[in-house]
């Protein structure tokens, strides 16, 4: 009976084993295929389909759309529906990932071959997805067919951000909202102490010295997060400006960290360090315990980013205010000019519904719905929110130059960045440290980046 | 006739065999290939380079450094996560109350099924140089010169991870030395106590002896945990302050998602498992020929 049963179950087995083979096979071939449909599919190809019957009915596209900001589900599928509401035969389908995730997020769905058509990226870390991954379409076409479109945005230069390096000179990134470092602070404890907003550099260090004798810590800033290099880093940029350096090595990245104009920004951060003006234990504290220093009152300032602003204004009882890092005495202000945006996926099979949708997200109407609903920050000009810090804001970055060099990296930065942070958190945190030696240490990982990348 | 015996058998263990092999055997030996190349971790194409990732890596002084750190991480966690394991196991076994011993026996295991994010923040917050109760609870005791950010000193923050890390796992080291203690002869405990033998007595002459195979298997395991710590550093220090807490596994992260040197990331990683590898070999040899000594 066993000898029978086994005998049975053999062929039996081996049939089922045959049929899950087939179904797998089935499964990865229909698979492959649609991936190789997807990515072979020439924009032109579809472009010409699409030009070539403009008045006859559109066939349906469905357009894959990913995007950050959970909180603002809401506003995003009202501008969804806005969209599909003049675009019947376009269904946009959202998917939402956090935003600390979203360049691994993108880059995994890339090397899958399940990128989206259009992806959420900061207009100013494009690298990773025109150099590293080769997945960005270039806009520039688009823009240039529409003059109006590309000259809408509030700043002249804002555009250029997401133009990489000089080997891929296209624009890669539409900026849907601004983002960008302010100084974040509260008025009542400034009207308290009889201070005003700074206007320079010198007079931020005044009113810091100030607040630090009445015991409040004057700009709380997180060491953890790299919001005290970012602000040395500006130092420095501001002194080659000034110096006249900011050319040749330094717009490729590639000027040495041993050089005046960066020993001098080491020296002015370490200063600035050493009194107290970023808080005690600087490097122990993340964006979050910045925000509680704030909330609590014991920080009159803080190193923050302007898209903070309104949910922090929700928990104070105090009006807080906002300003862009004043520049030093003589020099314009130069805004860190960033944004969240959007780009279209190369691989797309739909560019011009994709561009089309990129369009309507930067159109004034969804801009101001965005500006009412969430206190965004529009990238149109003339297009204020109604609320008086942001619209300050707004004029200060409208107003600040556009003639400030921009570096154009001819590495990739990331890894190096970390390097470079630890050694200047090394140099800050050892009251002995020697400038020139900790200046040295950077120059060498500095130097042995750019070195591999070539 | 033994071959169609085992038709079936086989068989049946063919589905297995072909999962571990898809999923374990198939991505271990690819990525062995990839060290060898310059993958970018998303490009399907790829260039051979030879050893050349291997002489990046042994000829990158923040590697050198990185392994000095995970080496002292994981060899400090592992001598104190066991000693302390196995006394606090000790203090557990001779609880006189069976109610507080099934207590501490599950409270000392629940940082150990916490996810490793939880732990971070709760001891991020703990830590919290401005809010945090560490500081707080120093100052209100009069030892407000000891309170500080303690993960945002290149002096402290080290330490302070290792102790994070130990009290994390530790649950797991105490519940395995309650489990073989539990299995020792009650007789020979009882005969040991009429013989005049104290607390200290029985734990070095009878419990420590009789528990070295334990001691093995949580001296390894902690081991090779503390070599592969990342999730608890990562969250909490990110590798700072400076390079202070910058272990491997930091490292090949960085090196694999920002730099996207992926084959270089994967060399490290070889290299972290040969490491591994080879201490758990040292460690069995040492413990084994102790054993064989006595």
């Amino acid at each position: 009976m066993k000898k029978e049963m086994g005998t049975k179950s053999l062929p039996m087995l081996l049939k089922g084993l045959l049929l899950i083979g087939l179904l797998l096979a089935a499964a990865c071939g229909n698979n492959a295929s649609n991936e190789g449909q997807q990515s072979n599919a020439e924009p032109d190809s579809t472009n010409a389909a699409s030009n070539a019957a403009p008045e006859a009915v559109k066939d349906p596209v469905n357009l894959k759309f990913l995007y950050i900001w959970p909180e603002y589900e809401a506003i995003m599928n009202e501008t969804i529906r806005l969209f599909e509401e003049k675009n019947p035969h376009i269904q946009v389908e959202p998917e939402i990932v956090p935003w600390d995730k979203a360049i691994e997020v993108m880059q995994t769905k890339v090397a899958a071959n399940q990128a989206p058509d259009v992806s959420f990226g900061w207009t100013h870390w494009m690298a990773p997805f025109v150099n590293e991954v080769d997945a960005a379409m270039p806009l520039d076409d688009y823009l240039q067919q529409d003059p109006a479109w590309e000259q809408s945005f509030i700043r002249s230069d804002l555009l250029d951000i997401s133009v990489v390096n000089a080997d891929k000179p296209f624009v890669s990134n539409i900026p849907f909202k601004l983002s960008f470092q302010v100084v974040i602070y509260n008025k009542k404890m400034f009207s308290d102490h009889q201070l005003e907003v700074p206007q320079t550099r010198e007079q931020m260090e005044q009113t810091m010295e100030k607040l630090a004798a009445n015991g409040i810590i004057p700009l709380a800033a997180s060491g953890k997060d790299g919001q005290i290099d970012m602000l040395k880093d500006s130092f420095a940029g501001m002194n080659f400006v000034k110096n006249g350096t900011a050319q040749g090595a330094w717009l490729a990245g590639e000027e040495s960290y041993e050089s005046a104009e960066y020993i001098e920004a080491m020296e002015l951060a370490k200063q600035w360090f050493s009194k107290g003006f970023f808080g005690k234990d600087a490097f122990a504290v993340g964006n979050d315990e910045i925000a509680n220093l704030l909330l609590t009152k014991r920080a009159a300032m803080i190193l923050g980013n302007n898209n903070q602003i309104p949910t922090l204004q929700e928990q104070v009882d105090d009006e807080l205010g906002a300003f862009l890092f004043p520049a030093a005495e003589g020099l314009k202000i130069q805004a860190p000019l960033t944004a969240d945006g959007f780009f279209v996926l190369k691989t797309t099979q739909y560019p011009d519904e994709a561009v089309e949708f990129l369009k309507h997200l930067t159109s004034e109407e969804v801009q101001k719905l965005w500006a009412s609903q969430s206190k965004s920050m529009p990238v149109l000009q003339n297009l204020n929110t109604g609320d008086e810090t942001l619209d300050g804001l707004i004029d200060q970055i409208a107003a600040s130059a556009t003639d400030y060099p921009v570096q154009k990296l001819t590495y990739n930065p990331a890894e190096l960045s970390k390097q470079l942070q630890a050694a200047f958190a090394e140099y800050l945190l050892n009251a002995n440290a020697d400038v020139t030696a900790s200046a040295k240490k950077m120059e060498a990982d500095h130097r042995k980046a750019i070195e591999s990348s070539q | 006739m033994i071959a169609r015996k085992y038709t079936l058998a086989y068989l049946f263990l063919l589905p297995a065999v072909a999962l571990l092999a898809a999923f374990y055997i198939y991505p271990v030996l690819t990525s062995v290939v990839r060290s060898f190349t310059d993958w970018n971790g998303f490009d399907a194409g790829f260039l051979w380079v030879g050893w050349g990732n291997y002489k990046n890596v042994f000829g990158d002084h923040h590697f050198w450094a990185a392994t000095g750190r995970t080496l002292r991480f994981a060899f400090v966690t592992t001598i104190v996560q066991t000693i302390l394991g196995f006394l606090l196991a000790f203090f557990i076994y001779t609880l006189v109350s069976d109610r507080w011993r099934k207590l501490m026996r599950v409270a000392v295991y629940i940082p150990v099924i916490l996810p490793g994010a939880v732990v971070s923040l709760l001891w991020s917050n703990l830590l919290s140089p401005n809010f945090g109760l560490v500081n707080e609870v120093l100052r209100a005791i009069g030892l407000e010169a000891w309170a500080r950010g303690w993960l945002g000193s290149t002096e402290t923050a080290m330490n302070t991870l290792m102790i994070v890390n130990t009290w994390k796992f530790i649950g797991m080291t105490i519940t395995f030395y309650i489990v073989a203690m539990l299995a020792i002869p009650k007789d020979l405990i009882e005969s040991a106590k009429m013989d005049g033998a104290g607390s200290g007595t029985l734990l070095w002459h009878i419990f420590r002896p009789l528990l070295k195979g334990i001691t093995e298997v949580n001296f390894i395991l902690s081991l090779i945990g503390g070599l592969k710590a990342f999730d608890l550093i990562y969250m909490m220090t990110g590798g700072g302050p400076g390079d202070s807490t910058t272990v491997l596994g930091i490292m090949i992260y960085r090196r694999a998602f920002l730099s996207f040197r992926f084959g270089e990331a994967i060399t490290m990683g070889i290299i972290l498992f040969i490491v591994i590898l080879t201490l758990t070999l040292i460690s069995r040899r040492l413990i084994a020929s102790r054993e064989d000594e006595q």
